[in-house]
This record gives C-alpha cells, structure tokens and sequence, in this order.
C-alpha cells in the first residue's frame, strides 16, 4: 500500500514532538572477568574422545513476565574432557548467576546429536559462588543428546 | 512497481467486488478467498528490549519515531482486523507466543481475548512456556489444554528456536500427544531468524529434526511453518527436508509465511521458486497461507500481493491458488474456518 505524500506529512507532523532531542544515548557493557578451572568428566568407561563444547550461561536474566533462565554468554571449545581452566569476560548487565553446560561432539560434526546420532553426551552444572573472579566446577557428561534447557531447573 | 488491477485486494480500493463482500483476490479470472494463518498480537511492553530496539529499526518513517505506538495500533485485534480489512483477507489466526528472550509474550488470554471480541474474523492458536519444563512441564500441559477448549482456539504455536528447546526432546513430546488426541494441528516455526535471542543450532531450526516428532504422533497434524527458510542470509534453507517430510508423512503441511517478505527475499527469486518446487512435487495440496503480519501497518495486504505475484510465476492454477490461499486451511482446521 502507498501512503499519499499529504498523509505521510501530516503523520510526520504530528509524530515529530516525540522526536528525542538529546540525541543517542550509547549503553556502557559492563564486564566481570572470572577464570573457570574444573574438569569435563564422562562415566566411567568412556566415551572419551572428541572435543567438548563448553557454553557459559547467565542463570537467570530479564524481569517479570520476560524473565527466563540460560541466556547465553559465550561458546568455547576444548579439546577433550579432563580438567580445564579459562578465563571469561562475563556481562554483569544481562543477567545473573553462572551455568556450564558442555557436550561432547564424538563424532567432530559440530552438532550435539545430528538426526541418526544418539551417543552424544552432554552436561550442566550451575556454578556457586558468582561474583567472584576464581569460580570451579566439574561437570559430568551423562545425558545422551541433552539440550541445556531441559538440564536446568531455574 | 505496477501491480496488476486485479492483485489489488478490493477492501484496499473501498470498493465491493462481488463475493466476499470485498474480500478475497482475483486470481486468473476466479475469485478465492483468503484465510491468513500467521498473525501475532501483543502489547509493546511484552517485548523485550533488544527486540523493541530491532522492531523500531524496521518500521518505516516516520512510524519509526513512535514505535510503541505504531506497535500498540497494528497489535491489538482491532488493529489486525483493521490489516485484515486493508489487505482484504476474510479470516486471520492469532498466535499466542511465549518466547521472552526473543519475541516476548503473547498469552493464550490476549489471544482468546481478541477471538472474542471478533469471532467470525479471527481464530487462535494457543502456546506454553518450556523454559521450566522439568518442573512446571505439567502444568503447562493442562494450562494449553484448557486453553484450547476456549472458543475459536484451533491450534497450538510452537517455535523452538524462539522458545530455545530442541526439536527432538522426546520430554516434550506430550505436547504433540495432547494436539493429537484434541485434534488440534501443531504449527511450528522451522529455519533462522533474525531475532536477538534466538537460537540458532540445527537441532531448533532445521526441521529434519522433528521426524522423531512426526514419526511418532500420526494422529498429529504438524505444519511447518517458514518452510526451513534461512531468514539470515536470505536463502532457501532447509525447504528440501519439507519437502521430503511432506512427502513421507501424511500429517505434514507446509506454510510460507514471512519468506516473501521484501526484507526475507530481496531479489523477489526465491518465494516464486519455493513455490515452483512445491507444485512440482505435487504438494500443493498440503499449502496453507500465512503472512506472519501485522509487522508493520500495510504488511498483511502487501504479503498476499507478493503471493499472488509468486504464485503467478510458479504457474499456479487458480485451483492451486484456492488451496493455498484458504482451501487447505479449511480442509484441515474444518467448519471453524468457514464461518
């Protein structure tokens, strides 16, 4: 549909005291470096090959009706399960609390679980303690093809 | 660009163009009526902030200089109706959403509340939140259960990679459990998006991995909505993996909404071509329309232009073009949609 150009400027008359006048207002992101040490473990006997995909997740962000757990901070990837130690810059502004959710891609695809494959296997712990830049946690990679929404109970 | 006296829907014109009552195109000589399945409600304050922010981003000036009120117009039911009336399409279904990290909340009781307040214009699909699902997962079940026995409540939205939970959990499989046993169709949004929040692996966008889903619940009618587009780089995506579900499951429908869109599909290529693949493998009969409107005012009437417009160059019939326009959404949603 085409507007008429008289319409157009009457609407745009009539919308321009709600122009702002102070111009863009540019948000500061405020980030909090935390070093993670742990160890991606899987039950005993293996799987043991292949690197595993580790997200760190805000547990909870958003208010009100729009709350909701898991936003996603960041994605690295190991190469395999042991013990681990990164550093993550962490948006205090976007949400709270801290979840490590990993996977182990045994078949190098990049996908946990593509259609056909069942023997991925993932985890999630929530990690105590945040704020606090030394943070541990161990992990167990116990869940065939898990997502991490369905491993957490905000 | 000219567009063809007869793509031009009657109610945009004011006038009365015989059936319909001034709804409805004229497609190759005979007139079709138009149900538009994919239509959103909501309130501006239900949507998050980034998502407020990439919603104002895209509304034309000078709508852009008040988006919340731009929003809270084209909206509420009336709004839609009005889009309805503008694009001259008879009946719109309104879909409850609860995906608060990407496009907000639009609740089961907004949208019953707009099918009744224009029952004989507007149906519903109504929605759950999954984000507590081991927990509250229940619940939930019985809240869309006792929402779906609400008046013109005929379906149940669902968009994975909105809602963030994997196409192929089998814990969530009691939601096609329930669709099947009220007879209710499960849409599901299937491809990318642009929206912030979104996420975007495989196992929430390309529809491959429903077949679990779909293999198991027979008696569920599963539509797949946006046809595996891949709303990011503006390409066809995973319309082939469609196309061989429709082809292996019975209980498979397809929907096109959004794809056609100006923003979706700059070049104007890839809706004629999706919709030429369709036909020929003979799945026009599984077509059911939606626009994904309101999105801005204009949208819905602007969307049904571009379908007729790909239709035509798919070399549609006017028979095809019936059963996709409104015929299969009748044909599977029944008497309700012909009212």
């Amino acid at each position: 549909m085409k507007r008429s150009p008289r319409a157009a400027l009457a609407l745009a008359l009539a919308l321009l005291p709600a122009l702002p006048l102070g111009g863009c207002v540019n948000d500061d992101v405020h980030l909090y470096e935390v070093t993670l040490r742990g160890e991606i473990q899987v039950p005993r006997g293996g799987p043991y090959s292949g690197h595993v995909h580790l997200e760190l997740r805000h547990a909870r962000s958003g208010e009100g009706g729009l709350a909701y757990p898991l936003r996603r901070i960041t994605t690295i990837e190991l190469d395999g399960v042991g013990p681990f130690e990164e550093t993550f810059l962490v948006p205090t502004d976007e949400g709270e609390g801290l979840v490590a959710y990993a996977w182990l891609d045994r078949d190098g695809d990049g996908l946990l679980c593509a259609p056909g494959t069942s023997d991925e296997l993932a985890g999630l712990r929530e990690v105590d303690g945040f704020p606090a830049h030394a943070l541990e946690v161990t992990i167990l990679l116990e869940h065939p093809c898990a997502g991490a929404e369905i491993l957490y109970a905000p | 660009m000219s567009r063809p006296w007869w793509l031009i829907p009657c109610a945009l014109l004011g006038l009365t163009c015989g059936e319909g009552g001034g709804y409805g195109v004229d497609y190759d000589g005979t007139w079709i009526p138009v149900i538009d399945m994919h239509l959103h409600p909501g309130d501006w304050d239900a949507i998050p902030p980034e998502t407020q922010t990439f919603l104002a981003s895209r509304f034309p000036f000078p709508l852009n200089l008040r988006p919340d009120r731009t929003a809270d117009q084209v909206l509420s039911a009336t709004g839609i109706v009005g889009e309805l009336d503008r694009g001259g399409v008879h009946v719109g279904v309104l879909f409850a959403v609860y995906a608060p990290r990407t496009v907000g909340v639009a609740t089961n009781e907004l949208v019953e509340a707009g099918v009744a307040e224009y029952p004989k214009r507007l149906l519903g699909f109504a929605s759950l939140r999954v984000d507590d699902w081991a927990s509250a997962g229940e619940g939930e079940l019985d809240r869309l259960e006792e929402a779906l026995a609400e008046p013109g409540m005929v379906g149940i939205k669902l968009a994975h990679a909105h809602m963030h939970f994997r196409m192929d959990d089998p814990s969530y499989f009691g939601i096609y459990e329930l669709a099947g046993r009220l007879g209710k169709p499960v849409y599901l949004h299937t491809g990318s998006s642009s929206f912030p929040g979104i996420a975007l692996e495989p196992a929430y966008t390309d529809p491959a991995y429903l077949e679990p889903a779909i293999a198991a619940h027979p008696q569920t009618i599963f539509i797949l909505g946006h046809l595996g587009y891949d709303f990011v780089d503006h390409e066809i995506g995973e319309l082939e993996t469609c196309i061989e579900l429709a082809h292996k499951y019975g209980n498979v429908y397809l929907e096109p909404s959004a794809l056609g869109s100006e923003g979706a599909d700059p070049s104007g290529e890839n809706y004629p071509t999706i919709l030429r693949r369709i036909r020929e493998e003979g799945l026009v009969d599984r077509l059911i329309y939606g626009s994904d409107g309101p999105q801005s005012p204009g949208f819905v009437g602007e969307y049904l232009e571009r379908t007729v417009t790909a239709m035509e160059r798919a070399e549609y019939s006017a028979d095809d073009a019936r059963a996709l326009l409104s015929g299969n959404f009748i044909k599977v949603f029944g008497a309700e949609a012909g009212q």
